[in-house]
């Protein structure tokens, strides 16, 4: 069952504040957190849980995640925010 | 008499300038490259979200950069902040050894993050600038950035993450007590912020959203700009505060540490306390400096399915260690630094450089060095601060073991009054050390299966 471990929680480093393992596997509602397996292999086995629920290539994509710059990040989202407010803007 | 317990510098003795260490660099820091051109990122890409002004020392070359007065003026509202000799944790750990901690939990949000939000927000001000946007998760940076902006008559707009908002209300409350305007990310203010709420009312939100809308927000005004408040260089400069107060204030009592310790999330309380100390280093002076982190989200050391394994058994991750036994030790299998990239680049460069140790720890343990900490010094420090309290607490006892006397100074970088949840779990007995499934631990092995194995 997905929603099997949903109710554990630990501590969230980038937060700062408890969440539960729901909320990391659908923090933003399309994906889970890129941090996921990172964050919580001392508590269970959530890779063999993750491959068994979302298949192997999604576990191994997690894996082979690799952090980008944060500078590259921030100019990233500041393209992003442009063009949308280039959408909006064209778009009354 | 002995050492005093708390060493205090006169306000005049703030420091004037604050220590970049990117010309002391062994090698030197690689700007990225632009994803699409391939070229090195320039400081005006950066322009529409930051001041020249802190862009400029972002990429500064400059050994020492003059703090400006009306910075030193704010700063002195808690700084200099008291260096402290842990006399009763020293005699609870029957240890030779000395632990002094320099007490950044003074500031008035209970953290190191002042440091840069004062610095960033005089700057801010004096380019022109009318407002700053930032992201925040439980509100120590925002509330941080809230005060400092307070301080300069500059208006404030703080996302912090919905289910963060929801969670502690009391930063929140804190970030309004100085005139901010805090919103749960995602909001109906941005574009971002509005998409993602007609597709789903009920999101907690992210981290990332909320710097999304952070970012959308300030492009949007000509006298907005974005502030963060970990990884960039300009950050860590700031912080260096920390370090040359500790530095001046060992020198009042003749001492000199043997070994420096940070945690280490986004680097910028480990930096703050180092950088000057690992000026002496480069120039040839003894001193070890120790980078700490969680074994669970390791940014520093490694993850558990991707581990550079190789380094001494109080760094080395307990996993294969305790499942194989001492005698196997994985070589490195990335080195170059796959996980690196979440940390402060400067510290990241500095730990490829072997000028700092990067070690993982265990949440029990750092809760139980916290909690000891707290019955013997008084002080109940934030959940990071733990990893470098439990580190210095390794030292001790080590130095008890091989019966030396040694010199520990840590960065105490926070108080924990805003966050005791984590101290609930501890003292319920809920937090789970190392209970990895067997065919996890294949599964994660498999990437250095075909590699030599050490002798």
């Amino acid at each position: 069952m997905l929603e099997e471990h949903d109710e554990r929680r630990r501590r969230c480093a980038r937060l700062g504040h408890e969440v539960t393992f729901r909320y990391c596997r659908t923090q933003e509602g399309e994906s889970l957190c890129t941090r996921i397996l990172d964050c919580w292999w001392e508590t269970f086995g959530v890779r063999a849980f993750l491959a068994e629920h979302l298949g192997e290539d999604e576990v191994r994509r997690l894996q082979e995640h690799e952090r980008p710059d944060k500078r590259l990040s921030i100019l990233r989202m500041l393209e992003e925010a442009r063009r949308r407010i280039g959408d909006s803007e064209a778009d009354p | 008499m002995g050492t005093p317990t708390r060493i205090i510098l006169r306000e005049d003795e703030i420091p004037t300038q604050w220590y970049n260490i990117q010309p002391d660099l062994p090698n030197p820091l690689q700007p990225p490259l632009h994803p699409e051109t391939g070229e090195p990122i320039g400081p005006e890409e950066l322009a529409p979200i930051f001041p020249m002004n802190l862009i400029e020392q972002e990429v500064s070359q400059q050994r020492w950069i003059d703090i400006p007065g009306p910075v030193l003026e704010k700063l002195a509202t808690y700084r200099p902040t008291p260096l402290q000799r842990a006399k009763a944790l020293e005699e609870a750990l029957g240890t030779p050894a000395k632990i002094y901690y320099k007490n950044e939990g003074v500031s008035p949000p209970g953290s190191h993050k002042p440091n840069t939000a004062i610095a960033q927000a005089y700057y801010n001000k004096e380019f022109g600038i009318k407002r700053l946007t930032t992201e925040t998760g439980a509100g120590q940076w925002g509330s941080a950035l809230a005060m400092a902006c307070s301080l300069f008559g500059l208006e404030c707009k703080v996302f912090m993450v919905r289910i963060s908002f929801d969670q502690k209300p009391l930063r929140k409350l804190m970030m309004q007590a100085w005139n901010a305007d805090c919103v749960a990310s995602p909001s109906n203010e941005t574009e971002i912020g509005r998409r993602i709420l007609a597709e789903k009312p009920d999101t907690p939100g992210s981290l990332g959203i909320a710097i999304s809308e952070a970012i959308e927000d300030c492009v949007r005004s000509d006298d907005t700009r974005y502030s963060l408040g970990s990884v960039l260089n300009h950050v860590m400069l700031h912080q260096t505060v920390i370090g040359l107060e500790a530095k001046r204030q060992l020198e009042m009592v003749g001492d000199y540490p043997d070994v420096v310790i940070g945690c280490a999330g986004g680097g910028s309380n480990f930096a703050g306390l180092s950088f000057p100390f690992l000026y002496d280093k480069i120039n040839g002076r003894q001193v070890e400096v120790v980078a700490t982190e969680p074994t669970a989200c390791p940014t520093l050391t490694r993850g558990p399915f991707t581990y550079d394994f190789g380094d001494t058994g109080m760094t080395t991750p307990l996993l294969p260690m305790y499942t194989l036994g001492h005698d196997f030790v994985p070589p490195p299998i990335h080195a170059g630094g796959l996980r690196y990239h979440g940390m402060a680049p400067l510290v990241s460069r500095l730990v490829r450089d072997g000028l700092v140790e990067p070690r993982a720890l265990h949440q029990n343990d750092c809760y139980e060095s916290a909690v000891l900490f707290a019955r013997t010094e008084g002080f109940i420090c934030a959940p990071e601060t733990s990893h470098a309290i439990a580190t210095a607490i390794h030292e001790a006892r080590r130095a008890k073991e091989e019966g030396k006397e040694k010199t520990i100074l840590l960065n105490w970088s926070g108080h924990g009054l805003m966050d005791l949840s984590g101290y609930e779990a501890f003292f319920r007995g809920d937090l789970v050390d190392l209970a990895l499934p067997e065919e996890d631990l294949r599964e994660s092995l498999k990437g250095v299966e075909d590699l030599p194995k050490p002798k």
